[in-house]
């Protein structure tokens, strides 16, 4: 019987090596292509665990096929005898795990798509302070023009900047998909007058 | 276009380039400058490109530059600006915050860094005291 389990568990961490090196690759790809290795440190070291891992998985079936080539004969028999129903019924599940990890990157492929995913996160980021950077200039010429006692140029700017803001605050309720309860929920009070409410 | 200033005592008024992207800000800055500060604007761009070859062709006394703007910003246009123009004074002009951005700037080759919302006299005050520094007041 320890034969079959050492079999299983071969079988079943050749398919987890396999589909986190594939992981890895998926991550790292797309992270050099939108020259996003260096400074999306989180998607480096995700895409870091995933190959570690890959190779962890993969140094077990090595070990077990090893003996059959006359190497290390020793260590490999002892991992294959290691082997019993937990241990094998657990790489299964890693493996069955790693291949429905696969079969949703299929069934999402137009959100994973290779650097679309890291370079519209760029992207989304540029959009986001453009649009902050127009509503605090709108500001920035409302007080100067009051200053300079340029009422209309001021309301003008004014309304400009709250016509930005909306928008702004608009698309991030609709893009976010926040349920209505969710998305108009506040942690805390709107802030005015320098921090009072 | 060139233009060329005196004051009503014939002395020549201090030439400033401005280079924003917003076209309010470049207005009401000029009216700053010109009306508060007895500068006279010779020249405005909307960008870091435009604003390069217009210091080029004033080599004015004083540059007001904004960092965020499209084409070139303000960061990648100041080395080749204090390279034509090694004597003006650079005032950097941003939206973004001070403690953040002045090093920075200054280490690009702006003489002060003015946080966007400074009230007008503040903006005449620091470009004085720039070109004080400078011995061009």
């Amino acid at each position: 019987m320890n034969d079959v389990y050492w079999r299983v568990g071969f079988v079943a961490n050749v398919v987890v090596a396999v589909a986190y090196l594939l992981i890895a690759l998926a991550i790292v790809v797309p992270l050099v292509r939108s020259r996003q290795l260096g400074s999306n440190r989180l998607a480096t070291a995700t895409a870091a665990i995933f190959f570690t891992c890959a190779i962890h998985h993969g140094g077990h079936p090595l070990h077990m096929l090893l003996p059959a080539f006359g190497a290390e004969v020793q260590q490999g028999l002892a991992m294959r005898q290691s082997y019993d129903l937990s241990m094998a019924l657990w790489d299964i599940v890693t493996a069955a795990v790693g291949v429905y990890y696969w079969t949703l990157r299929r069934a999402y492929a137009s959100l994973t798509r290779g650097a679309q995913l890291f370079e519209d996160v760029r992207q989304r980021e540029q959009q986001a302070l453009e649009l902050n950077d127009n509503v605090l200039q709108g500001l920035v010429v409302a007080k100067l023009a009051l200053e300079l006692g340029e009422r209309e140029r001021a309301e003008a700017a004014l309304e400009a900047s709250i016509a930005a803001a909306s928008t702004m605050i608009t698309k991030l309720l609709v893009d976010g998909q926040h349920s209505a309860q969710a998305g108009l929920l506040r942690s805390t009070p709107a802030l005015t007058e320098g921090g009072k409410t | 276009m060139t233009r060329v200033a005196e004051s009503a005592t014939g002395d020549r008024l201090l030439r400033a380039v401005i280079i924003d992207d917003t076209p309010d800000i470049r207005d009401l800055l000029t009216l700053v400058l010109e009306t508060l500060g007895g500068f006279t604007v010779v020249e405005t761009a909307a960008d870091g490109r435009a604003g390069i070859v217009a210091v080029t062709t004033h080599c004015p006394d004083v540059v007001m530059l904004d960092l965020a703007m499209p084409v070139m910003d303000g960061l990648e246009a100041l080395p080749a600006i204090r390279g034509i123009c090694p004597h003006a004074a650079i005032i950097v002009l941003s939206g973004f915050d001070a403690t953040a951005m002045t090093a920075s700037a200054l280490r690009a080759g702006a003489d002060a860094y003015l946080q966007k919302g400074a009230k007008p006299d503040v903006i005449v005050a620091t470009v004085r005291e720039v070109l004080g520094r400078r011995g061009r007041s």
